[in-house]
């Protein structure tokens, strides 16, 4: 070094600051393990935590001794009811925001989220269309092929709209993704004008619950959020590049066109399969990269975990919060909307006041 | 002598051009023939609009040609796959806004990235020559800083030395000192022309004619994409080349104090 440097004095030694990274993933996978414990007690039929462990240990290590004195009754609650809506929820929330991340990224445009390309809106239509006409009564699987069919649709036309003038640009993919949005929305109300005796269903499906979540949810979740997460880790460092912009992106060897398709797919993917399980839930694919970026700094290598291990803890704290604490089970795309949408207001106020976003 | 980049017949034209403009698909660059030798300081100079970006994109290989070829070190630079193609060339492109917090430091490093595998953590090596290029080009106390919070010259430096950073045979600057105060801009450009020296190549658009005249050894004029006069810079930088492109009346003179062509313009 020519000049002394103040800020930094050892430019050469500091250089990947892994460890506080390393820190925030093992307290993040912690307080999660811990709030799931905490959570699969709580409820109607209150059981003690000694009990959850014990409950949990005996299964996972098939050793039936350790549950004796255990009402059996506790271990089917915990085991078959609680279990598969905590899962879910953790999943949903860990995907959601894992989702935001990349389209955030993507779009360059840290207010992007899931629905600013309409693939929510796109989801819920399909889904919607699938409980129009009591689909599930014949597959299970019915809603949430409809929702990624939804997505995917909605994504190719969003795509589509944007990219005429050869490659898609940002705003233009935003822009479209509104106007999508916008009519989907329409379609919905459209499709609960004329639902009859289903419009409660789609109603409240569309405010989003966890309730009466079942294993095989659990099953789907899982399978699509830890392919997605190999993808997203995969190409992770070519999203950060993809933040210098396209061409840039382009001249560090990244082929943005392939890496742009395969994620937008893929987080669209997720998306679907995340409304299709809970309904629309808003503001965790928004907020939670916002409070990690804040934390951690915004390379995507760690960002893409860390958001999705927060996004599990803060939508399992709400569910926990609207199936057990409170009187009455409040849709959860309520709650996550009034705690989110606030917060995510006073961040955006006090980002833009500090100049960037 | 061995060519760097040899580009024939070379045209694009973007697709589905609309009834505007009758039809026909509006053609960007039309019919270049062009050989570039290493260790050369080009200036491609033209009006705005002329196609000077776009000849870049296809000299990389990030735009395919409609018709012609690029051939770079004797390969058709679209065979050369992407991640080789990035350890050969590094672009620094007029910066407008980078919208995630990522610092200084951290773009720089990202330079090194088509030199690293894809796991592969940024080693000790790498820093040091972070650490270097950021020096050499004033950003090192700007290292911790945030890029989104960086005024547009010191994001521009800072892109800079990415690019530098990525060790390449060829850099390509796009308007890459439009923003930068005068001193910043020699220091950059003198950076280049080191290289330069070294025998690598520097292909430059340029906006201010002067710059391009004290810095350039060869000149590439393009009008509505045809390259309509290139060669070495004392032999094209003519009074009648700079009225056929910007139909500006001018005197191109010795300049005593720099021993570089000058030119004056008359409104």
């Amino acid at each position: 070094m020519r000049k002394p440097d103040t800020e930094n004095t050892s430019p050469a030694t500091d250089f990947p600051p892994v460890h506080p990274k390393v820190a925030w993933a093992v307290v993040l996978v912690l307080a999660l393990a811990v709030l799931s414990i905490i959570a699969a007690g709580m409820g109607y039929i209150h059981v003690s935590l000694g009990d959850v462990v014990r409950i949990l240990l005996a299964r996972i290590l098939k050793t039936p001794r350790w549950v004796a004195g255990i009402d059996p009754l506790f271990a089917t609650v915990i085991i078959d009811v609680r279990l598969p809506r905590i899962l879910s929820a953790a999943l949903v929330g860990g995907g959601l925001a894992m989702s935001g991340v990349v389209y955030q990224g993507i779009l360059l445009n840290p207010l992007a989220d899931p629905y600013t390309l309409g693939v929510s809106a796109g989801a819920a239509f399909g889904a919607a269309v699938a409980l129009l006409f009591n689909l599930t009564a014949t597959s299970m699987v019915s809603v949430p092929l409809f929702a990624f069919a939804g997505a995917l649709a909605t994504l190719f036309l969003v795509i589509f709209l944007s990219s005429s003038a050869g490659g898609f640009s940002h705003n233009n993919l935003i822009l479209a993704g509104i106007i999508v949005a916008a009519i989907l929305s329409a379609g919905i109300s459209f499709l609960k004008f004329i639902a009859d005796e289903q419009v409660s269903v789609i109603i409240f499906w569309l405010m989003g619950s966890f309730a009466a979540k079942t294993w095989s949810d659990v099953g789907l979740l899982s399978g699509v959020v830890v392919i997605s997460m190999a993808v997203f880790t995969y190409y992770s460092r070519d999203l950060n590049l993809m933040a210098l912009g396209r061409r840039s992106a382009a001249s560090l060897g990244v082929n943005t066109g392939k890496v742009r398709l395969i994620l937008l797919i893929c987080a669209s993917l997720v998306a679907a399969i995340c409304v299709s399980i809970s309904g629309i839930i808003g503001f965790v694919g928004l907020l939670v990269p916002h409070i990690m970026r804040m934390v951690i700094g915004p390379d995507n290598r760690s960002l893409v975990p860390l958001s999705m291990l927060l996004g599990a803890i803060l939508l399992l704290a709400a569910d926990t919060v609207t199936r057990a604490v409170l009187p009455y089970e409040v849709p959860i795309g309520v709650i996550t909307a009034l705690v989110g949408g606030p917060l995510f207001c006073y961040i955006f106020w006090k980002r833009q006041r500090s100049g960037g976003i | 002598m061995a060519r760097v980049f040899e580009i024939s017949g070379l045209s694009f034209s973007y697709p589905g051009a609309g009834p505007s403009e009758g039809g026909r698909r509006r053609a960007i660059i039309r019919n270049i023939t062009l050989s570039l030798k290493p260790g050369q300081f080009y200036g491609i100079i033209g009006p705005n609009g002329c196609g000077k970006t776009t000849l870049i994109d296809l000299m990389m290989g990030q735009l395919a040609p409609t018709n012609g070829t690029v051939r770079y070190g004797g390969r058709n630079v679209s065979d050369i796959p992407s991640r080789e193609r990035a350890r050969h060339m590094a672009l620094v492109p007029q910066v407008y806004s980078i919208n995630f917090p990522f610092t200084a430091r951290e773009v720089v490093a990202m330079g090194r990235y088509p030199h690293l595998s894809r796991f592969a953590a940024v080693g000790e090596a790498d820093a040091a020559l972070v650490a270097d290029t950021m020096t050499a080009t004033d950003t090192l106390r700007l290292s911790g800083r945030r890029i989104n919070q960086l005024s547009g010259g010191e994001r521009q430096r800072v892109v800079f030395a990415r690019a530098l950073a990525q060790q390449a045979a060829v850099l390509f600057l796009d308007e890459a000192t439009a923003n930068l105060d005068i001193n910043h801009t020699l220091a950059l450009l003198a950076l280049a022309a080191d290289r330069v020296k070294n025998g690598r190549t520097v292909i430059s658009v340029f906006q201010d004619i002067n710059l391009a005249a004290m810095f350039c050894n060869h000149l590439v004029f393009m009008e509505s994409g045809r390259c309509v006069a290139h060669g070495p810079t004392r032999e094209v930088l003519t009074e009648a080349n700079l009225y056929r492109l910007f139909k500006v009346r001018c005197r191109v003179t010795e300049n005593s104090f720099n021993q570089h062509l000058q030119v004056v313009f008359k409104g």
